[in-house]
């Protein structure tokens, strides 16, 4: 026998026999309330019924004592002549009952009738004809004459209206002051009668609740019937000897069983009045279908309880115990098995709980000392290297996905095919060999995936054996190799560029710094001639020699640009440029003329973008640039070709890796293509280095060529690239940030009376004194009173004694203080102090704070007299 | 000695008593003197004109204090309460009055103690014989049907156009709160004389004014305002009397008034002098300066009816004399009649069927 059912053979007469017990006695219990329940429903209702008669009796009583002490009645009681009665009285009186009436609808009819049963007055609500105005025979009259009180209260039956109503009569009696004798007895002078319908006690019939069929009723001294919830009862009389039973003066008397009309009830009798009986009537069927309903429920509640428990306790030991118990058994069966995984989950805390949580305990332990397929199958699968088993033959047996991954194959292509197959292709028939005798590591291969793609690779493989000698197959390692491999290349590039952007960093602070002597030195050669010639007559034999150093000057100054615009220290790229512009004013230019005619059977084919954008940057220098790169071209075409240029608007999305690195942005590109020999990578290496020609030096120009169109490019924040076809063409690609800056407008030639003095002092300051006579004579020749000194410190001493309507200032003065701190101490003393900045260097920093305090305009050394006359008027007039 | 003793002390307490009680009553006649005596005039609201009362009061030193009602049977039941003391002077309908005499309430009046009594036409003095001799005639009037023509788009001439109303008069009419008045006009109605003694035709004046019923608004005196619901329109047509109904013209214009053509219930009302008054001389004082001709040209004019002074009508306008709604044509007043006294049985009747049909 099942444990189960053993439970069950237990537990059920453990709950039945109580639960049976149990719903008996309630049942009776009920049965016995509900009975008590029923009768005392009763005797509040003909208790109710009581009151409500005693009730309308007091009321009705206190109204006519009320109503007959009226003056106006009394008055008219006394009228004896019926004609004053009711030509004077009667309305009256009618409108007094009708107010009465109003406060109580219920008195229906307010009557006067004389001593001899005349009905004199009568109010009613609503229309009630009236049978007889006649009532000495009738009952109610009769008996209210004869009555000792003076006062009568009985229910009657009203002919008017059929209706079992409360006949409330007072006798009026009036003495008449004028005619009675004082002190005598009032004479009975009529009858005040007031019709009541009894609504109360028809509410209370009608409403009463007593069970289904449960009734209570009225009836007179008679046994007859006057108030009854079916109308169609009221008049009836009860059965005499029902009637006897129900009104004997016993108390225990009076509930009693009979049939009535068929049917067995349970009445209840209650004398109200000495003439009025209530009475309460229960059907006794009634009462038993109630014990019977209640019966059914208790059975009902019993047998449900019974199931309801049996189904908790069956709940219960499935779920505490059979329930945790076969989990347990059919863990054991896996276990026994061989199957280990077993996830038992969670136990509850008991005793199954405990037996059930060491049990998985226990399969847990078991899992850890024995390693199973599925253990080594995921250690190799999590393996992010490529791992690939094969049998001694070769013959692939394992891998996992990382090895996939590498050669692009699903696992079931590999899986019984051949390594040497998959690896042969890369790897020496010698290397393939060496894999199968022993264990190899780290060797660099290349394999090949699926699509086609090389994959650089290291590949170890070492020997699986059985026992010391049976080799029961290889187990091979493989790495992609191929990020490792970019990223060296990419650092190698990156080193390449940046040792060649050093080297001509350098090469350019070292042009510079040659270049800066020179040009002071130069100064004197520029200059001096202006002021020469101005003294000079057009005849004067003087005049051509000296022109011929002032233009050799000027070309020594302009290589001087070329070796300033390599240190990247000399090129103003504030301006807006036009490339476009600038090609062609450098095709109309003699220098470009003067290349031609060096090489005749060169042609330049232009392309030139409609609407280029602008770019920031220096026109001199720009058109030096393209100038080299044509010149360039040239070169490279000793037997004559074509020179293409070629400009457009170029947006860079993402970065082009050529000779520079191009950032993304907004470009205007100029490519000069040649149909030259090419270059090699070499020489694309060195191409911009300064001197570096695979020409003859000094034929083609001064060396500098190609190293200031780096210069000017880097200037610019542009880059250069190159494609090169070797034996074909090569094009220098450049690109310049574009701009959408509008051009300036040119600069106009002014005559020199608008640039004059008018009488102003300046205070020249320059640490070289050859710039201090150059200045001081140009001034002195526009008509100003110059001063000079050679120093910051002097001006600031100058100017602390002195005063002076305008200052040039020397930017960098060695040693001592230099020309923005000096503009800064004079301004403690004049802070309105004018002054305009002329240097050798380009503008820098120091140059713009100056300005930031108020500082004029910067003129670039070397000057002309129309440059320096200008700038000095400006800074004056403003 | 002891009886002399004693007489002595009996005549001086005698004479204080005497002088006690002389000094009490010199007393009161010097303020009877000195006081201005008031009268109490019961009367309907604004039947007579202010002015003739500031001139009688100035004239003679007294007070008149109007006591007003809204029916001749509200009167009766005023005076019944305080069993006819308390008033002065007494205005009511001749009807009304009977019964007057009958409880002594009322003293008799001649020519002596109101000599402007020769100025009434001898016809209005005995309209109702019964109280000839204790009462003076004030004014007279009809009764009639007053309607918004307006709202009532045809010519009402019948009684039976207010007793046997059109559907769009439901809970529109206004009906005097007297029984005299309304049965009265009902047995006109139906073609009965309006004293009829016969029971038959009250029977039918039941079922007349119950069948009327739902068409009435409310049983009561229609008061003379702007507010009043015949000229706001909320009533469209009430039983009123012809000077009544001639001052709502004078508010609205679209009321119009008519004595149907079955003939009307003609009154008179009197002045009384009643038995307790203690000013019965100022009060026939005042009845009769009320009965200067002029006097009662100004009542009539003022009220706008008939004057029973024929003196009076020299002083009233030809268009006033003529107005038909004021003196009935002749045709009309053929077939009119005043109420006469009627045997108890029947006014108990008529009692009894005004109290069902205003319940």
């Amino acid at each position: 026998m099942k444990l189960q059912t053993k439970i069950f053979l237990l537990i059920i007469p453990i709950i039945l026999i109580p639960m049976c017990l149990l719903g008996w006695i309630a049942y009776g219990h009920l049965k016995t309330n509900n009975e008590t329940k029923t009768f005392q429903s009763m005797s509040i209702l003909l208790k109710q019924a009581e009151k409500e008669v005693n009730s309308l009796f007091r009321i009705s009583q206190a109204n006519i004592e009320l109503f007959s002490n009226s003056n106006l009645l009394k008055t008219y009681m006394l009228m004896k002549d019926e004609d004053q009665r009711y030509s004077l009285g009667q309305p009256s009186i009618l409108r007094l009952f009708a107010s009465y009436q109003k406060a109580y609808p219920e008195y229906y009819e307010i009557r006067i009738i004389m001593p001899d049963g005349y009905e004199d007055t009568r109010s009613t609500v609503g229309l009630i004809p009236n049978k007889s105005e006649q009532e000495k025979d009738s009952v109610f009259f009769q008996s209210m004459r004869d009555a000792q009180d003076s006062t009568y209260i009985q229910f009657f039956h009203n002919p008017d209206n059929n209706h079992i109503s409360v006949f409330a009569g007072k006798k009026i009696r009036v003495l008449d002051n004028e005619s009675d004798p004082l002190l005598s007895i009032p004479p009975l002078r009529g009858y005040l009668v007031i019709t009541v319908r009894p609504e109360a006690l028809e509410r209370l019939v009608k409403k009463a609740r007593l069970g289904k069929d449960g009734v209570i009723f009225y009836s007179d001294e008679g046994g007859r019937i006057l108030f009854h919830p079916d109308q169609s009862q009221v008049g009836i009389k009860l059965p005499s000897d029902l009637f006897q039973a129900l009104t004997r003066t016993t108390e225990t008397a009076r509930m009693i069983k009979q049939l009535y009309k068929g049917r067995d009830y349970i009445f209840w009798g209650m004398q109200i009045r000495k003439d009025l009986y209530a009475f309460a009537m229960f059907p006794e069927g009634e009462l038993l279908s109630g014990s019977r309903k209640l019966g059914w429920l208790v059975i009902g509640i019993t047998l449900g309880t019974i199931s309801l428990t049996i189904g908790l306790i069956f709940f219960s030991i499935h779920s505490f115990i059979l329930s945790p118990l076969r989990k347990l058994d059919s863990a054991i069966k896996m276990v026994g098995t061989g199957n280990l995984n077993t996830d038992l989950g969670p136990f509850k805390k008991d005793e199954i709980g405990d037996l059930g949580s060491e049990f998985a305990h226990m399969t847990e332990k078991l899992r850890e000392v024995t390693v199973s397929r599925d253990y080594v199958d995921s250690i190799i699968k999590s393996i992010s290297e490529g791992l690939v088993i094969t049998s001694s033959t070769g013959e692939i047996r394992s891998i996992n996905m990382a090895t996939c991954n590498i050669l692009g194959c699903k696992e079931h292509e590999l899986i019984g095919s051949r390594v040497q197959k998959v690896f042969n292709q890369r790897i020496s028939k010698e290397m393939m060999d060496r894999i199968f005798s022993e264990n190899v590591s780290n060797i660099e291969i290349t394999l090949v995936r699926k699509d086609g793609i090389e994959v650089p690779s290291l590949f170890s493989s070492s020997l699986l054996k059985r026992g010391h000698d049976d080799i029961e197959g290889i187990i091979c390692l493989l790495r992609d190799i191929s990020a490792i491999k970019q990223t060296e290349k990419e650092k190698a590039e990156l080193e390449a560029k940046l040792h060649r952007s050093e080297k001509m960093e350098a090469l350019g602070a070292l042009a510079g710094g040659v270049a800066h002597d020179l040009n002071n030195i130069l100064s004197g050669i520029v200059s001096y001639p202006d002021l020469l010639l101005m003294q000079l007559s057009h005849e004067s034999p003087m005049r051509k020699p000296i022109e011929t150093i002032q233009r050799s000057g000027q070309k020594a100054a302009a290589i001087v640009e070329d070796l300033l615009a390599l240190a990247r220290r000399g090129v103003t790229t504030t301006e807006v440029v036009n490339l476009n512009g600038v090609i062609k004013e450098y095709l109309g230019s003699p220098e470009f003329e003067k290349l031609r005619s060096f090489h005749q059977n060169i042609q330049v084919k232009l392309d030139l973008k409609k609407d280029l954008l602008n770019i920031i940057g220096s026109s001199v220098h720009l058109s030096k640039t393209i100038m080299n790169l044509v010149a360039n071209a040239a070169e490279a075409m000793q037997d004559g070709g074509i020179i293409h240029i070629v400009t457009e608007n170029r947006y860079v999305d993402r970065p082009i890796r050529g000779y520079d690195e191009v950032e993304e942005g907004e470009y205007v590109v100029l490519a000069v293509s040649d149909q030259g020999t090419g270059l090699s990578k070499e020489d694309q290496e060195r191409i911009f280095e300064p001197f570096y020609t695979k020409k003859k030096m000094g034929k083609s120009g001064t060396g500098l060529g190609m190293a200031v169109v780096w210069g000017t490019i880097k200037d610019h924040k542009g880059y250069i690239d190159i494609e090169s076809t070797p034996g074909k063409r090569t094009s220098f690609i450049l690109y310049f940030p574009a701009t959408r800056k509008e051009l300036e407008k040119d600069e106009i030639q002014i005559s020199i009376d608008a640039y004059k003095s008018r009488g102003e002092s300046i205070l020249v300051v320059d640490d070289m004194e050859e710039q201090r006579e150059i200045a001081s004579k140009l001034l002195a020749e526009l008509g100003y009173i110059v001063k000079s000194v050679p120093s910051g410190e002097e001006a600031v001493k100058y100017m602390n004694e002195n005063t002076m309507d305008l200052l040039v200032l020397d930017m960098i003065m060695e040693p001592g203080i230099d020309g923005l701190d000096t503009y800064k101490r004079i301004l403690e003393e004049h802070p309105n102090q004018k002054v305009i900045i002329a240097s050798g260097f380009s503008e820098t920093e120091r140059v713009k704070e100056a300005q930031r305090l108020g500082a004029g305009k910067y003129i670039k050394k070397p000057y002309t007299l129309q440059k320096i006359g200008i700038a000095v008027r400006e800074e004056l007039d403003q | 000695m002891k009886n002399r003793t004693f007489i002595i002390l009996l005549t001086f307490l005698f004479m204080c008593f005497f002088f006690g009680v002389f000094k009490d009553i010199s007393r009161a006649q010097d303020q009877n003197t000195n006081k201005r005596e008031t009268l109490v005039f019961l009367s309907w609201a604004d039947y007579i004109d202010p002015n003739l009362i500031k001139e009688f009061e100035s004239k003679h030193n007294a007070q008149v204090k109007q006591v007003y009602y809204e029916s001749d049977e509200l009167k009766d039941e005023m005076l019944l309460s305080s069993d006819g003391k308390g008033y002065d002077i007494v205005l009511g309908s001749g009807i009304s009055l009977i019964p007057y005499l009958k409880r002594d309430w009322i003293i008799p009046l001649d020519s002596k103690s109101v000599p402007n009594i020769k100025q009434i036409h001898p016809r209005w003095l005995n309209a109702h014989p019964e109280i000839a001799g204790y009462a003076i005639p004030y004014l007279w009037g009809s009764l009639g049907i007053a309607y918004r023509t307006d709202l009532i788009k045809r010519d009402i001439k019948s009684w039976m156009g207010l007793f046997r109303p059109k559907e769009d008069l439901r809970g529109k009419i206004i009906m005097i709160e007297d029984s005299q008045d309304v049965i009265g006009a009902a047995l006109k109605a139906l073609g009965y004389s309006l004293n009829s003694i016969t029971p038959q035709h009250y029977d039918e004046v039941e079922r007349l004014l119950l069948a009327q019923k739902p068409y009435v608004a409310d049983y009561s005196y229609v008061a003379l305002t702007e507010e009043c619901v015949l000229v706001t329109g909320k009533a469209w047509m009430a039983m009123v009397y012809n000077g009544d109904a001639l001052l709502f013209r004078e508010i609205n214009p679209k009321i119009s008034f008519v004595l149907p053509q079955e003939g009307t219930s003609l009154w008179i009302d009197y002045l009384v002098v009643m038995n307790a008054s203690r000013h019965k001389k100022l009060a026939m004082n005042f009845i009769n300066f009320l009965n200067e001709p002029e006097n009662a040209a100004r009542l009539a004019s003022y009220s706008m009816y008939a004057t029973p002074n024929r003196a009076a009508e020299k002083f009233l306008s030809k268009d006033y004399l003529e107005n038909p709604a004021i003196y009935p044509s002749k045709k009309i007043i053929e077939k009119s009649e005043f109420a006469r006294k009627l045997p108890p049985r029947i006014v108990k009747r008529r009692n009894s069927i005004f109290s069902q049909v205003t319940d």
